[in-house]
């Protein structure tokens, strides 16, 4: 075997590059579009600093895992290596924009102190993903499986599924086309013409059924096309330590989050190994660490992560070359400003139906990947999220009626119904509220009582500090309610734990 | 399964009550009480019914259409005991339909109840809903195979657990974390003892304990109120039910567009009807599935004829009760337990007595089952079909509950402006447009996909005409009945019907000469 390495480029990585890009570029697009219309962010700023914060990641990324794929075949002597996909988590940019972005922008005005503390929290993310590689095997073995999805699937169906299918919905004739595509070419499997990716084919016939009935404009077209500049990543260390003063409050968000991307990583990594390429865990982990802090670092407030999808690209052919050669491509379109024009060319409702289609994966995913019996739990962890979502859009629509929910009273609410204050108490820390109630079902599912106790203890601590269930923020003794309600369940841990005699369920189906 | 049952000698009549007669009654008779709890709770606070309606007349009705329910499911076991020479035969259970509870009260009551704001004429148009319902679960006595046939069991399943999820178990949820210290920790005892089997002391059942356990949170608390609960003892009486024909065919002319919405629930019941039917075939009690849906349906007629707007349903859970040793006396002593409590008004005592929030886990726990066997008991690559269905459910959950919080700030979303409420971030268009007629919405949308997922384009882009159909006249998508109610709907479904068979030539060979 030469030592020369395996070659840069094959003629798989043609399909490789069209379907890694074309994912990657949907997802790109859709972060800037959250965070440029619909967090209304400055164009300048979104120009100028954040897409190029944006790509500077995905370009260290894609070109590091190339990389460690040509390294990993220069050392087993193998041509067949595929590097690992690799780009920004949605999830994640669905939660920067409505979780920090738009609220602090809305609160302050000041779309600078935003973005700071959005890239504080991004940089957390990576510090979390980098002791996660020491450490993340603990949290995984004691967590339920049940609860780490679950609560995931209730940001998926909330944000990122249900808001893009109102919106699909709305342009019906073109979001339920390109929704059909979609289905065919991931859900069915089907070869498309031509052998163009199923993502693709949907933006190219959505692009075109959206210029011929003229829902797209040439107007803002060119006024964007006026827009196109040179945009080199800059370091942004001053902001970032500007965003660390104000992070605080949104740490609880970042480290159950960052977690989550660990897992998520983890997992990839692990597909990759069954799909014949065994990578060092802890080398993919870091980078993938690093490809964070250098988005932070250079202004994107949007987290990276391995992608799910090794296998399938190996398949196609794909070697070394599809990962840099995305990685590339992308960079060149955000430092040119290209992918705001993008944005301007292609209806924003094409895109929606691969959103919904992740919405949906990641919600099976969930259901299928436990244990059939701990279904419920998985099925309780989209409640606080439903709430939480609820709560927005009442706060919203309350808004647009130049009122609030205080205005109106819990009362009046209550009358027609709504009850407000649960709704805000069980949907503040959505995630982690999810998570514990998830928890807390799975071990209750299978009499693992001593663990139970553990979760709902950790639940009233958090209750306590005002972590979770606590509309108004931190303090001391927040959440006095749940947190009774908590400790009262540990109790009875003990007591069935004492008195009951069935074996419980250990072993995973 | 005791292997008394095998004792085939004797070819007596089979006894009308044994010993675990006892336990079953309880558990039946404990899950009746609380939906009833449950739906006079919903007609009192959220349709704001009088209470004199509600005691008066409509659980009178209530109680008798379970009661004769009870009765002649009881006399169906008695049947096939004699005919088969056993006694181990277990009735099917009977109660009030959890779902459709929910459904008729938010979907129906309060609407009409907030548009007129005149609760009776709420109670006309709930009635003439369920009559329909009712007259659907009936005829599906006749059509049920084919139904079943055409249609995939995740698109089914998929829209049911939307209902479940939205309609039934957000709402306890809320209510429980309002009252945190009664509502969590109900919730533990009463997901132990169902998810996790525990077994309680005395065996008494987890519903029970769940109850005597939150009044005895409640009562020191003050969470309850004495007064009420004295007063309530006025409600006491005997109230005989009384035929309410005209109420009926009043709901029929105030609400003709909103009927349509009954028929697919009523394809629910009697699918639902025919699951429960053949699980007690699995557990060894084969009855006629035409039979238990002729008479859950015309039941169901004669409770609405009478003022009940509630449908029946034969109960999920006969292999449950089979198991504990329960026969055929404790489908007529809960009948019997259900009746007395509604005609002599001893239901205002209980709700005043039990804290409501002691059982609101029961339906969580209820919900989560339903929202978990969709996904439990469907091929596995049918999941993404099953999310999609659940995503017009929750659409008309939220733009109900943000039409009420209009509703309660004085306005309503047309007042706000729909571009306004667009500009922050409220896509009140698209919930709507999702919204309506979610449970067809949620059958063909995941019918369609399954069919996509099986590579079987004809029978997706036949579902994706339906839906174009359906939209055409407003039965999806849109907000009334009529002649092009929802054009542009109806031409993107034709668009994606012909972008699906268009795919057909594109599938792989093997699998496109399969079938």
């Amino acid at each position: 075997m030469s030592n020369a390495g395996p070659k840069l480029w094959v003629r798989g990585d043609v399909d490789g590059f069209f379907g890694l890009f074309s994912n990657s570029l949907a997802n790109t697009l859709m972060a800037i579009f959250l965070i440029s219309v619909v967090a209304g962010f400055p164009s300048d700023l979104v120009l100028g600093a954040i897409v190029p914060g944006i790509v500077i990641s995905l370009a260290f990324g894609n070109i590091y895992f190339a990389w460690a794929a040509w390294k990993l075949g220069r050392k087993e002597g193998r041509n067949d290596v595929t590097a690992v996909p690799y780009g920004l988590s949605v999830p994640h940019y669905f939660i920067v924009v409505f979780a920090i972005l738009l609220p602090e922008y809305t609160r302050t005005g000041d779309a600078t102190l935003a973005w700071a503390i959005g890239i504080a929290w991004c940089f957390v993310h990576g510090i979390v993903v980098a002791i996660g590689a020491f450490v993340g095997d603990y949290l995984r073995k004691v967590t339920p499986r049940a609860a780490m999805l679950g609560t995931l699937a209730g940001v998926a169906l909330t944000y990122i599924a249900m808001a893009p299918a109102f919106q699909a919905f709305d342009v019906a004739w073109l979001g339920l086309v390109a929704f059909g595509i979609i289905c065919f070419g991931w859900l069915g499997s089907v070869k498309m013409p031509f052998k163009i990716p199923a993502g693709l084919l949907a933006i190219i016939v959505g692009t075109i059924l959206g210029w011929i009935t003229s829902f797209m404009e040439p107007g803002p077209l060119r006024e964007a096309a006026g827009e196109i500049s040179f945009n080199i990543p800059l370091l942004h260390l001053g902001v970032l330590a500007q965003g660390f003063a104000h992070v605080g409050p949104y740490l609880v968000l970042a480290i159950p989050l960052g977690i989550y991307l660990y897992l998520e990583t983890l997992l990839n990594i692990e597909s990759a190994e069954v799909g014949g390429d065994k990578y060092n865990v802890k080398e993919i982990t870091l980078a993938a660490a690093g490809g964070t802090f250098i988005a932070a670092l250079f202004g994107s407030p949007v987290p990276t992560l391995v992608y799910i999808g090794h296998p399938g690209w190996k398949n196609v052919g794909a070697r070394v070359g599809y990962s840099w050669a995305t990685g590339v491509a992308l960079f060149v379109l955000g430092i040119f400003g290209l992918l705001t024009l993008l944005l301007k060319i292609i209806p924003i409702v094409a895109i929606f139906p691969i959103l919904i289609y992740i919405g949906m994966v990641i919600l099976q995913q969930a259901f299928r990947e436990t244990p059939a019996r701990h279904a419920p739990a998985v099925a309780l962890a989209l409640i606080p999220w439903i709430a939480d979502w609820l709560n927005t859009m009442i706060k919203n629509t309350l808004t647009a009626a130049g009122t609030s929910p205080s205005d109106v009273g819990y009362e009046a609410l209550a009358n027609q119904g709504i009850f407000y204050s649960g709704i805000e108490v069980l949907g503040a820390s959505a995630i982690l509220v999810g998570m514990f109630l998830a928890a807390i079902v799975v071990y209750i599912i299978d009499r693992r009582y001593i663990r139970c106790m553990g979760f709902c203890i950790v639940a009233a601590v958090c209750c306590f500090f005002g972590l979770i269930h606590s509309p108004a923020g931190f303090g001391l003794n927040m959440a006095q309610g749940p947190m009774i309600g908590y400790l009262a369940i540990a109790a009875m841990c003990l007591l069935f734990n004492a008195t009951n005699k069935q074996a419980p369920i250990i072993e995973d189906e | 399964m005791p292997s008394a049952a095998t004792k085939t000698t004797t070819h007596a009549p089979a006894k009308l009550w044994v010993r675990g007669d006892w336990d079953a009654f309880f558990g039946l008779g404990t899950n009746c009480l609380l939906n009833i709890l449950v739906l006079t709770g919903l007609l009192l606070g959220a349709v704001q019914m009088p209470a004199d309606l509600v005691f008066g007349r409509i659980l009178p009705a209530v109680g008798l259409m379970l009661c004769l329910n009870n009765i002649y499911f009881s006399w169906m076991a008695k049947r096939l005991a004699d005919k088969e020479g056993r006694n181990d035969v277990t009735a099917l259970a009977s109660g009030p339909s959890v779902p459709h509870m929910f459904i008729v009260v938010f979907i129906v009551m309060v609407p009409v109840r907030i548009a007129t704001d005149d609760p009776v004429l709420a109670w006309k148009a709930g009635l003439a809903w369920v009559f329909i319902e009712s007259f659907v679960v009936f005829l599906g006595a006749f059509i049920a195979p084919w139904v079943r046939k055409v249609t995939p069991r995740a698109a089914l399943l998929g829209t049911l657990a939307g209902v479940s999820i939205a309609f039934i178990a957000m709402q306890p949820t809320l209510q429980i974390f309002l009252t945190p210290t009664i509502g969590l920790v109900c919730l533990a005892i009463v997901f132990a003892g169902w998810f996790g089997k525990v077994k309680f002391p005395g065996n008494i059942p987890a519903g029970l304990i769940a109850i005597v356990i939150g009044m005895a949170i409640a009562w020191p608390l003050g969470i309850m109120d004495l007064k009420q609960l004295t007063n309530s003892f006025s409600n006491l009486g005997f109230y005989i039910p009384i035929f309410a024909f005209h109420e009926v065919i009043a709901g029929f002319e105030d609400l003709a567009p909103l009927l349509v919405t009954a028929i697919p629930f009523g394809v629910y019941d009697f699918i639902e009807a025919m699951d429960n039917v053949e699980s007690a075939s699995t557990a060894g009690d084969n009855y006629s599935v035409k039979e238990a849906l002729m008479v859950e349906g015309s039941i169901s007629l004669l409770g609405t004829s009478l003022g009940c707007c509630f449908t029946n349903a034969v109960y999920i859970g006969h292999p449950g009760w089979k198991n504990i040793g329960g026969r055929i006396g404790y489908a007529l002593a809960t009948g019997a337990l259900v009746l007395s409590l509604c005609i002599f008004g001893l239901v205002a005592v209980f709700l005043n007595l039990i804290p409501l929030v002691a059982v609101l886990p029961i339906l969580l726990y209820i919900g989560l089952l339903i929202g978990a066997q969709a996904f439990q008991e469907t091929p596995r690559s049918h999941a993404p079909a099953i999310v999609l269905a659940l995503i017009p459910h929750f659409a008309l959950w939220g733009k109900g509950q943000i039409d009420n919080a209009l509703a309660a700030a004085g306005t309503t979303a047309q007042e706000v402006g729909i571009a306004n409420l667009a500009e922050n971030n409220v896509l009140y268009e698209g919930l709507a447009v999702l919204g309506n007629g979610a449970i067809l919405t949620g059958l063909v949308l995941g019918a369609i996909t399954v069919f996509v997922v099986e590579h079987k384009p004809k029978y997706a882009s036949a579902f994706a005409i339906v839906g174009a159909i359906l939209s055409y006249f407003g039965f999806m998508h849109g907000d009334s009945i009529g002649l092009a109610v929802s054009p542009n709907l109806a031409i993107s479904y034709v668009l994606l019907a012909a972008v699906i068979l268009s795919f057909e030539s594109f599938l792989p060979r093997e699998k496109n000469n399969t079938k």
